[in-house]
């Protein structure tokens, strides 16, 4: 009995080691060692050209629901042996579900991403190379200069823009008016915007002069950086992968933590803005107590049209003049191992035509051919028309690095504006910054 | 410590004469007998009312507020003023968020998940409290290691796994996840469940011929309910409550379960944050909880209190 | 006896474990070791891995991030540990005796743990609000502050109102697993104790506490390793700001992994985690272990 026993004790014993070891080779299957799903990454063999039949499956990022839902309906209407699915992917985790996906081979034909993570996955081979039917396209030189250069490299497209999401400086123009300044000569230097925001905050109350998302990295990099760019300067140089740190000594962001530092010292800036992480946004500016408010479109355009009305849009300045604006927005990355490349080219194609580049205000962003700019489209979205115009003027951060360094407050990119703008030492900020973004972009080159 | 329990009248204890019996002597620490004096009886009811206050003030706040609206509640008052109550956040979550979906995604996930792991903590449970075999201890630490490990830690290679079999953005998926971790608590607790059962108990059945099935569900039941309730109360509201997992295997929106769609509504994925709906949606993931406590109430705290007797 | 070795044969024990040793292996056991050979490795979100052996073991010995979340785990650990115990044994000791309201107010106690640490913190979410939330409203009407506090954006405060969330949430369970115990204590014991003269909190010290170790034992490794691991609170209050100062040691992993994208590196620093958790309980448990533990046959 004892025997018996031990044997059948020994017989399970190696059932399980036999089920560990295949759990465990079956998981390191799933994954290859080299690249994604293998299936020939970055290579142009699919032929995206001619019928395209099935399904297409097209992730995008649950805020822009309207749109996307908007598009797939028109689109299914208009094609017989194709349809879309869009699937929406919380955008805090999209990158992370991508980049999984892609690993267990459940990657979606069709993803449209924030712009600025593109290079991510074209760094690393994921998305087909797809630079002949881009520049196939006929109104290629219409797309957005600055997004496109983000899908980009070595001189080949790994994607293409969908829609843009820029920054701009929104005023009130009835405050100007009340302050004795001219609603149509919004600020154009940083010292303007000091004496502006001064002036609006003496007629005192509730009012103030300025606003921002103190605690929002992500709506800071969004609204400061165009400052720096309108000076001629960036925080980071040279090829994805290999990019280096240009914090330390950048005199336009040295201007541009000054001034914010003045505007937070002097006052004219609500002390809740220190804790405003993106959720209540805007907010103040639409109920009319904000003099000016550099946000995007959806920061104020929701606001009624008796309070919208009496706003206007500026771009933002560099310190002494220029102007720029953040190219913020999405870019469209077909994934190697697509099962569906032709397919998912065809909605490409769909989403950049005019008619659907002009439904894009109905998600808070703007269309990303200047072209969609047409004389109807310009009297039904007046502000949308003049951020597209601003679109040959926008840069945004050319980096694998993005979400490492700009996106939660503790990365280095809040950190330095903490530490400028709450503690005023911007000499300071500079040297923690730099220090913090090279750790950063070491870890992840390394 | 051994207790005594008359064996012939076992099996008809029904659970709160268990409970009595198992202190056959009364509960010995000193405050058992009443009125002690009037001072006495007077601090024990004030501290009582004010901590139950302390603890539950939360709470109770949380659901009045549910019925501000978003605004008030993000509002800087100058008074709290409850001026517009409203049903809004409940008809907006319900209506155009859909909040009912996720719940029932929500509800499937945690009674799938405590019903097996009642299951398959009990007949753990039975094995280790009332088997010998040679490796228990091994086995019992194994599965007590799971305690230990932070699931962020394995969250990648687990993924990746579940994925080649398919679970992934699936409930069930969902659920195995979740009775697994579960388990060191649930076996720990059925195992000690099992371990204070008498020997006489047992073989007195025995002798009457009992096999282990009648054993377990008819003779024993009384005594271990108490501990299924603990694991399956305790399994529901791990469940119920559990956010990165969930946020981590469930891709598509369909599938979301309750905390995620919490989370949805603090961080604004569906534009604004509407912190009516926030503070409504907890209140919604409260009220199970609440009611599936209070009912099974009794059973929970003594399988609780029993099962924290004997390491 | 006899009887016992053919009805209860060591194979069928052992066969009902095994649903749950399966269950364990497959979903943990695999994936840990898996993790392990992960750890060793660059592993990144996107694209190739190779093996880097120690290296990621190496870097972290260095990494100021790292050697802060372990500082700030350790600390908060230490803050919330003692509250939650001896407020729990309070409460216990509150209502252990079979009074009128008694259970009421069992009941009461534990709400908070039932109701779960994630929706406590959304709600927490809501009332730490500068000027709009409940806690800073009912300060300023107390007139301690000017009600502007904002409690989630600063070190101090912030920590200070995740730990007294803590706090609230845990004593509850506490309090259960030492009534379980304190309720088997004879009372003979007690008596014995006041004839001879001892105060009720001598009589505390020298009955009590000696016959509670299993249940002090079990709440305090339950209590230690949740507050090692904690995590929901920190991500949904905090996110570990300002900058990485309310960072947890498993908010650092999930933020390295999934936002910077070195799951290589994240998962070094979380085998350690792994390794320090379990030599805490092993000591915990050893220290303070029942000594003839043994079924009851």
């Amino acid at each position: 009995m004892r025997a018996r026993r031990r044997v059948a004790r020994r017989s399970v014993a190696l059932a399980a080691a036999a089920l560990v070891t295949a759990l465990v080779t079956a998981a390191c299957s799933g994954t290859s060692p080299v690249g994604g799903s293998g299936s020939g990454g970055g290579s142009s063999s699919k032929s995206l050209n001619g019928n395209a039949t099935g399904t297409v499956t097209v992730w995008y990022r649950s805020g822009f629901a309207p749109l996307f839902k908007q598009l797939a309906k028109n689109f299914n209407a208009s094609h017989k042996n194709l349809k879309v699915n869009v699937v929406p992917v919380a955008d805090a985790d999209y990158i992370t579900k991508l980049a999984t996906a892609i690993r267990a081979g459940t990657e979606p034909d069709l993803a449209s991403l924030d712009d600025v993570d593109s290079e991510i996955f074209i760094s690393k081979n994921e998305f087909l190379n797809i630079t002949k039917e881009v520049n196939a396209l006929s109104y290629k030189d219409k797309l957005s200069p600055g997004a496109l250069k983000l899908a980009t490299s070595g001189g080949r497209y790994y994607g293409v823009p969908d829609f843009a999401d820029m920054s701009v400086l929104w005023y009130n123009k009835t405050l100007f008016k009340q302050a004795g300044l001219n609603p149509s000569q919004p600020p154009a230097t940083f010292a303007q915007i000091r004496t502006d925001a001064t002036k609006i905050r003496a007629l005192g109350g509730s009012t103030y002069g300025f606003s921002f998302a103190g605690d929002c990295p992500g709506c800071l990099t969004f609204t400061l950086m165009p400052n720096v760019y309108a000076g001629g300067d960036d925080v980071l140089s040279a090829q994805p992968g290999h990019e280096k740190a240009t914090v330390a000594g950048n005199k336009s962001l040295q201007a541009t933590l000054k001034l914010y530092h003045e505007l937070w010292a002097d006052k004219v800036v609500p002390a809740n803005d220190q804790t405003q992480n993106g959720t209540t946004w805007g907010k103040d500016f639409q109920a009319g107590h904000i003099g000016m408010l550099p946000g995007g479109y959806g920061a104020a355009a929701s606001a009624p049209a008796t309070m919208l009305s009496q706003f206007a849009i500026a771009p933002l300045p560099g310190p002494t003049g220029g102007y720029s604006t953040y190219d913020g927005g999405a870019n469209f990355g077909i994934p190697a191992g697509a099962k569906n490349p032709a397919g998912a080219w065809e909605f490409v194609k769909y989403a950049l035509s005019l008619p659907s580049q002009q439904l894009t205000p109905i998600g808070g962003v703007e269309p990303i051919r200047s072209d969609a700019v047409t004389a109807s489209f310009k009297a039904r979205y007046p502000m949308v028309a003049q951020i597209v115009g601003y679109l040959s003027h926008g840069q945004a951060p050319y980096t694998v690095a993005h979400d490492a360094l700009f996106n939660l407050v503790s990365q280095p990119w809040q950190e330095m504006f903490n530490t400028a703008v709450y503690n005023g030492d911007v000499s300071g900020a500079l040297k923690q910054g730099q220090s913090g973004f090279t750790s950063v972009l070491s870890d992840l080159q390394g | 410590m051994t207790h005594t329990l008359a064996p012939s009248s076992a099996r008809d204890r029904g659970p709160a004469r268990a409970g009595t019996a198992r202190g056959a002597r009364r509960p010995g620490a000193p405050g058992a007998q009443g009125g002690r004096g009037g001072g006495r009886g007077l601090a024990y009811a004030t501290a009582g009312i004010l901590l139950s206050l302390v603890f539950v003030l939360p709470l109770a706040w949380a659901l009045i507020q549910s019925f501000e609206p978003g605004s008030d509640i993000a509002a800087v008052p100058s008074a709290r003023d409850f001026g517009h109550l409203t049903f809004a956040n409940y008809t907006g979550l319900f209506g155009r968020n859909s909040i009912g979906h996720y719940v029932l995604n929500s509800f499937l996930v945690a009674l799938g998940t405590a019903v097996v792991t009642a299951i398959v903590a009990l007949l753990a449970g039975y094995g280790f409290g009332r088997f010998r075999f040679r490796g228990q201890g091994v086995v019992f630490g194994v599965i007590l290691v799971t305690l230990m490990i932070p699931f962020q830690a394995i969250l990648t290679p687990l993924f990746l796994e579940l994925n080649q079999v398919h679970l992934t953005n699936s409930l069930v998926g969902l659920a195995l996840f979740y009775v697994t971790f579960n388990l060191p608590f649930g076996v720990f607790i059925m195992r000690n469940t099992f371990l204070q059962i008498p020997a006489e108990l047992e073989d007195a059945a025995f002798v009457d011929g009992a096999g282990h099935w009648v054993m377990v569900t008819r003779v024993l039941r009384p005594l271990v309910l108490p501990g299924i309730a603990t694991t399956v109360l305790y399994a529901f509201l791990f469940s119920w409550t559990e956010f990165l997992g969930s946020l981590t295997f469930i891709t598509s929106q369909k599938s979301f379960t309750l905390p995620v769609e919490l989370f949805n509504l603090e961080v604004g994925t569906y534009g604004q944050v509407n912190l009516g709906y926030l503070v409504a949606g907890a209140v919604i993931a409260m009220v199970p909880c609440v009611v599936l406590y209070v009912s099974l109430q009794r059973y929970y705290v003594q399988g609780l209190m029993s099962g924290s007797l004997k390491g | 006896m006899a009887a016992k070795n053919i009805t209860k044969p060591g194979r069928l024990g052992f066969a009902l474990t095994v649903p749950s040793l399966l269950l364990v292996l497959a979903l943990v056991i695999v994936p840990l070791i898996y993790a392990v050979y992960i750890s060793m490795t660059n592993f990144p979100l996107v694209g190739a891995y190779h093996f880097v052996g120690l290296a990621n073991y190496r870097a972290l010995a260095g990494n100021s991030q790292f050697l802060h979340a372990i500082l700030l785990t350790v600390l908060y650990t230490a803050i919330v540990t003692v509250p939650i115990f001896v407020i729990g044994y309070g409460l216990a000791m509150l209502t252990r005796g079979n009074r009128r309201g008694s259970t009421v107010f069992r009941t009461l106690f534990f709400l908070p743990y039932i109701v779960g640490l994630t929706v406590e913190s959304f709600i927490f979410y809501v009332e730490l609000q500068p000027n709009s939330g409940a806690v800073n409203f009912a300060l300023r009407k107390v007139g301690l502050t000017n009600g502007a506090t904002a409690w989630l954006v600063h070190t101090v405060p912030g920590l200070t109102a995740i730990c007294l969330l803590v706090v609230w949430f845990g004593s509850g369970l506490t309090m259960v697993l030492l009534l379980g115990g304190m309720q088997g204590i004879p009372r003979e014991l007690y008596e014995a104790a006041f004839i001879d003269g001892a105060s009720r909190w001598r009589a505390e010290l020298r009955v009590t506490l000696p016959l509670l170790r299993q249940s002090i034992a079990l709440s305090l490794i339950l209590s230690v390793i949740g507050s090692f691991l904690a995590f929901n609170q920190f991500q949904i209050l905090t996110q570990g700001g300002p900058g990485t100062s309310t960072t947890p040691i498993v908010l650092w992993i999930y933020q390295v992994a999934f936002e910077q994208g070195l799951i290589g590196k994240a998962t070094a620093g979380a085998m350690l985690l792994v390794v320090v958790v379990a030599i805490i309980s092993a000591g915990q448990f050893l220290l303070l272990r029942d000594r003839d533990a043994r079924p009851a046959s």
